[in-house]
């Protein structure tokens, strides 16, 4: 099976060892975006049900089930990383298309992952967010705009952040990222003059 | 060190000697010391010009309301200038120059202007250098020299080897100040558990108490500190300033993070710029002393009476032996009762007639001589002062009696004191002249989630400004009553009186009183601007530019307000003050910039192929934000030679092009047909799972907005193209009116340009090399006409077949998951081996579009019309659609306008886009009969042509028209002909 190719080829320096500040970046397993109208939450329950997710949930906070987190991106709208794509598929295949629409995304987001103790600080230079732990707490996402792009940041895990970016876009700000990184140890690649 | 630094006491560190430079010469200073304190302690009085007559100017203040002591500083690339001196950090290196002044500060030939002085009052450029010739031309030829011969420093112009970086910040409680009343409120609301910043301009906190002599005041702020720094909801930001307030409680932070070193630490940035948003804010910026205004008062030895306070206490400095304290209100005490226990000879002046006694007997028993209802009329020295005029004073300030002349070497002033409201007056608030206080005070309905507290608020006493600091948090939570320490201190809004300048009995001074001293304006300056009219006090600082620039009214404002006042025969407050604006002190641009320059100016979006192009010797260029490939030259080859092979190739051979950067849009829904019918001219409904057609949409005013093909891909599901330069705004378009307008169309349309990559393959083997591919896929012409499309697999890549053409050749568009792009491209390519195949880039893509007249960006620029570009056939009589009502304005059905046609050139050379189009007989004026929209080399056709939108083109077809680019000078002829120019009849794509 063919792996998806990362956007990514430049600036990846590895972090200097100990530091406090990780940055990585993967491919989504699977992203789907379904949507529906008026009836929302009746249209969409199948595919919640089978996916072990109770209710649509809120726009700050992720819902987590199994191997499947959500995101409620808009009143109309959710998001579904899920590990398994086939699984993914499967799911959503319950819909009624004439009451909701599925839309496979996979391949138009990157995810930066940043990590560690100076990621609160690294992140506070690229978005206008209060990741303080009691306004963010694990768990959290937003949509933002980082250096003018809409990105959706979540807070996965303990000093643990994913940044969904659109994938064309990808490489700009991972270079960005990167410098910015680099008051915290970090030596990303120079502009060649 | 020197005779100016004091054996001990000061807030130092003696035990390290540093060592700097100033104009080349060896300067002295301790860690703890600022530029000024050192170039103070080292006897360096002199340290500028001043802007416009040059005269020499020393140190004045020791804050940020300095306006003489502007140096440059470092050198090179990292050279900054207009620094001010009050401000810069002594350190290991420092090397400063002055500025403004040649050959150099001692001898400086601009002084020469001095003796102008008569003819450069206020106005003096208006009057001389505009009007006098009809245009501009007159004064931008004077201008640059004037501009040379007076200013501030000058700019490097090298690139900044530093970088700078932006961070966002929040809190519940911003105190904007370190001095006691600014340390307590972060306290109280620190203790109370809110989220608190606490923002400081100096390198250590204290404000004011660093002023005083070492003591009790030194005991608390050494345990607030502590206290503070232990708090986890407390964070501290010295070295930085609060530039600026605006709505919705952001401000504006700039902190100094490696200013204070010889260059920053590897990866650290020079300078960063907060951006804060905050639930309150908390004014505890502190006051500013006000200069009095007599003859002379620019001399350097003549300061500010707390500046020299803080030299005397802070800095260990002395600032002079021989002392006159001139004052208006009661704080010149301190400064006069400190500089006597350091050892000086002083006397003190007061402007007013009657002082308490309270404050005369222990000066007296200090030795200090008090002169009270008595001024100076002017200093006297040339690089400085060395004597006063005194005088006694009457009520106005004006000389009423003998004239005495006083020995000197310093002259300490105090006019009174300022609250800082600078930021409070950011966010449009009024201050308020308080006559008791003598100054404007933040009064008036308030600004809710910002309190302006202590010397801020007018609190002229630290007891005062104490209890408004641990005030704060009291709503809150209940705190124990904290008093602080207990100083000995004078109130200065206690009897403080509102005379700021001295003058003879006649009004006028005795000599050059400034009232501007960054920007030389003097008080005949604001007497003329009065004699010629100027009542508004807008009017006035824009005339005379007091108040401008980096002062921004800090210590200019009051003595231009009060003779202004004293001129229309007003009090001061009836003539208000001018609104201060961001910054509250320069900031650099690079902080404002951070990383957003360079590759980072804006972010750059890049396709699946973007390495594969780069590395296979494409020439890049910008799209948009994108970068797509420009032209793929062989060696030796011109641009020109390059695309014209490229697209002669695709006529011939086969060729491929990277068009993932069309947008791309999903539109899906029950109702998307309809949604699709309402947004586009042309019918939808009847559009079957898989074909894809043309369609074009206008703007509600009637105007082509955009163009491309969609194709249905299942009942409910439509992938709509766009232009790449149109995405953005087509998606925002169907959104809105899906959000607004059509909230009763079940349809969600999502950007799905990031999801797809996009290929062309174009020419007339592109089926034979499609089919050694998509083995399993029929794409004969019965099976996949135009504009049909076909699910297929190549080399392990899902994919659509597109069967759809822009060149006008049998083509195929080919989208793909674009993670898996790259693979799909190069097994195009090696595929394409034995066909020929080339890759193209968006030159020779532009050519073959022009050849087969297909407009693009060039023709859909918003000024464009269906009728003018031939796509009226389109539009549906069976329904209406956006645009529908407003394209039959009489305007935009005037047989008139400019219509789409082509152009053949004449001769080897080609038009430039842009160019204007004239009648061959007719004169070369105006904006002619039409302009070139698109303009190229036809291989094809073996000529130059064009496309160009020209008035009742249609019916000039065969005739000539001239081709005028005016900017290049050319004039060519060219005929007018159908813009179909190559395989009208579409016989190639349909193949």
């Amino acid at each position: 099976m063919l792996e998806i190719a990362s956007p990514l080829t430049a600036c990846t320096a590895a972090p200097p060892t100990g530091s406090a500040l990780g940055l990585a970046s993967s491919a989504p397993r699977a992203l789907m975006q379904i949507a529906s109208w008026a009836g929302f939450e009746e249209a969409l329950a199948p595919v919640l049900t089978r996916l072990g997710l109770q209710g649509l949930g809120d726009y700050r906070k992720a819902r987590q089930a199994g191997d499947v987190t959500c995101f409620r991106i808009a009143p109309d709208r959710l998001l579904l990383a899920h590990r398994d794509p086939l699984a993914l598929s499967a799911s959503v295949e319950v819909l009624d298309p004439a009451r909701a629409a599925s839309l496979d995304l996979t391949h138009a987001r990157w995810i930066i992952t940043i990590s560690g103790r100076e990621a609160p600080a690294l992140l506070a230079r690229l978005l206008p967010l209060d990741l303080s732990p009691g306004v963010f707490p694990v768990g959290s996402f937003a949509q933002s705009g980082l250096h003018h792009v809409g990105v959706l940041l979540h807070h996965r895990a303990d000093a643990r952040y994913d940044l969904y970016v659109p994938v064309t876009w990808a490489q700009s700000l991972w270079t960005l990222i990167c410098e910015s990184a680099e008051p915290f140890g970090h030596q990303p690649e120079r502009e060649a003059p | 060190m020197t005779a100016r630094r004091l054996p001990g006491g000061g807030r130092i560190d003696r035990s390290r000697t540093l060592r700097m430079t100033f104009d080349g010469e060896e300067i002295l200073a301790h860690p703890g010391d600022s530029l000024a304190s050192a170039l103070l302690a080292n006897g360096r009085l002199l340290v500028a010009r001043s802007f416009k007559y040059h005269r020499p100017r020393g140190l004045f203040s020791a804050g940020a309301e300095e306006p003489n002591g502007l140096v440059h500083l470092r050198g090179g690339a990292r050279g900054e200038p207009n620094s001010r001196a009050t401000q810069v950090e002594a350190h290991e290196g420092l090397a400063a120059r002055s500025q403004n002044a040649w050959p150099g500060l001692r001898w400086d030939l601009g002084a020469l202007n001095q003796l102008l002085a008569p003819a450069l009052h206020a106005g003096f450029y208006y009057k001389t250098f505009i009007g006098p010739f009809r245009g501009t031309g007159f004064w931008m030829f004077c201008e640059r020299f004037i501009r040379k011969a007076a200013g501030m420093g000058r700019a490097e112009l090298l690139e900044d080897p530093d970088s700078y970086e932006k961070v966002n910040a929040f809190a519940d409680v911003l105190v904007v100040g370190a001095g006691p009343a600014g340390l307590a409120a972060a306290l109280a609301a620190g203790r109370a558990c809110a989220r608190v910043v606490l923002v400081e301009q100096d390198s250590v906190l204290g404000g004011s108490l660093l002023a005083v002599p070492p003591g009790e005041g030194d005991a608390w702020l050494r345990r607030t500190e502590a206290e503070l720094r232990a708090m986890e909801n407390v964070r501290i930001l010295t070295r930085t300033t609060a530039f600026g307030a605006y709505d919705g409680g952001v401000f504006g932070l700039v902190e100094r993070v490696s200013d204070h070193l010889a260059e920053p630490p590897p990866g650290q940035p020079r300078q960063r710029y907060w951006l804060l948003r905050a639930k309150e804010a908390v004014l505890a910026s502190g006051a500013i002393e006000q200069p009095l205004v007599f003859g002379g008062n620019d001399k350097p030895g003549i300061m500010l009476a707390g500046a020299v306070r803080a030299y005397l206490n802070r800095f260990a400095v002395l600032p002079g032996r021989n002392a006159l304290v001139c004052t208006n209100n009661d704080s010149a005490y301190a400064t006069a009762r400190d500089l006597a226990g350091a050892g000086a000879q002083v006397t003190l002046l007061d402007l007013r007639q009657e002082v308490p006694p309270d404050l005369v007997a222990p000066l007296e028993a200090a030795g200090v001589t008090v002169m009270t209802g008595h001024g100076i009329l002017a200093a006297k020295g040339t690089s400085q002062v060395v004597s006063a005029v005194v005088a006694p004073l009457d009520g106005e300030g004006r000389a009423r009696g003998p004239l005495q002349r006083l020995a000197c070497d310093l002259i300490a002033v105090s006019g009174g004191w300022q609250p800082a409201l600078h930021l409070w007056s950011q966010r449009q608030q009024k201050p308020v002249y308080d006559a008791a206080k003598a100054c404007f005070v933040p009064k008036g309905e308030g600004l809710p989630g910002f309190t302006c507290i202590g010397a801020a608020a007018a609190k002229g006493s630290l007891k005062e400004a104490l209890e408004d600091g641990f005030a704060v948090a009291s709503a809150r939570v209940e705190q124990a009553a904290e008093r602080g320490p207990s100083l000995e201190d004078e109130d200065w809004t206690r009897d403080a009186s509102p005379l700021r300048a001295i003058t003879r009995a006649d009004g006028r001074p005795l000599g050059k009183a400034f009232v501007d001293l960054q920007h030389d304006v003097t008080l005949e300056d604001i007497d003329l601007a009065h004699r010629e009219g100027y009542v508004s006090v807008e009017h006035l600082k824009r005339y005379t530019t007091t108040g401008m620039a980096t002062d921004q009214g800090k210590l200019s404002n009051l003595a231009a307000l009060a003779r202004m006042a004293a001129l229309q025969g007003k009090a001061v407050g009836a003539v208000g003050t001018t609104t201060f604006r961001p910054p509250y002190t320069p900031v650099a641009i690079g902080a404002l910039v951070g990383r957003d320059h360079g590759r980072h100016f804006r972010p750059t979006r890049l396709t699946p192929i973007d390495d594969w192009h780069r590395a296979n010797g494409a020439v890049m260029t910008e799209a948009g934000a994108w970068m797509r490939p420009w032209y793929y030259p062989e060696p030796g080859e011109s641009l020109g030679q390059a695309y014209r092979r490229e697209a002669d190739h695709v006529r011939k051979h086969v060729g491929l092009v990277d068009v993932s950067t069309l947008g791309k849009i999903a539109v899906q829904g029950p109702d998307a047909a309809e949604f699709l019918n309402r947004v586009y001219v042309n019918g939808w409904k009847s559009l079957a799972v898989g074909r894809l057609r043309y369609g074009v949409m206008l703007r509600e005013d009637g105007f082509v907005m955009d163009d491309g093909a969609t194709a249905r891909l299942g009942q409910y599901d439509y992938f709509m193209s766009t232009t790449t330069a149109n995405a953005a705004k087509v998606l925002a378009f169907a959104e809105q009116l899906l959000q607004t307008a059509w909230t009763d169309l079940q349809v969600h349309v999502t950007s799905v340009t990031d999801a797809w990559a996009a290929f062309a393959l174009a020419g007339p083997k592109a089926r034979d090399l499609l089919r050694t591919l998509a083995t399993e896929t029929d794409l004969g012409s019965e099976a996949l006409p135009n504009n049909h499309l076909v699910h297929a697999e190549i080399a392990g890549v899902p994919l659509r077949i597109h069967r759809m053409s822009y060149s006008g050749e049998l083509a195929y568009e080919l989208y793909c998951p674009t993670g898996f792009g790259r693979h799909l491209w190069e097994a195009v390519v090696e595929a394409g081996g034995p066909f020929g195949l080339k890759t193209y880039g968006t030159e020779a893509m532009g050519a073959l579009r022009i050849e087969k007249g297909h407009v693009a960006g060039p023709e859909l620029d918003g000024r464009t019309t269906l009728q003018d570009l031939g796509l009226e056939g389109f539009a549906s009589t069976k329904k209406p659609f956006v645009g529908d009502v407003l394209r039959d304005r009489p305007a935009l059905r005037d047989p008139d306008r400019p219509s789409l046609v082509g152009l053949e050139i004449e001769g080897d050379q080609g038009a430039l886009g842009g160019a204007l189009l004239f009648d061959p007989e007719g004169p070369t004026v105006g904006h002619g009969e039409g302009w070139v929209s698109s303009t190229t080399y036809s291989p094809a056709l073996g000529r130059n042509i064009a496309l160009g939108l020209l008035r009742k083109g249609q019916d000039r077809m065969g005739q000539k028209v001239r081709v005028v680019d005016f900017l290049g000078g050319t004039s060519l002829v060219a005929t007018v002909v159908s813009h179909h120019f190559f395989d009208p009849e579409g016989a190639r794509q349909n193949a």
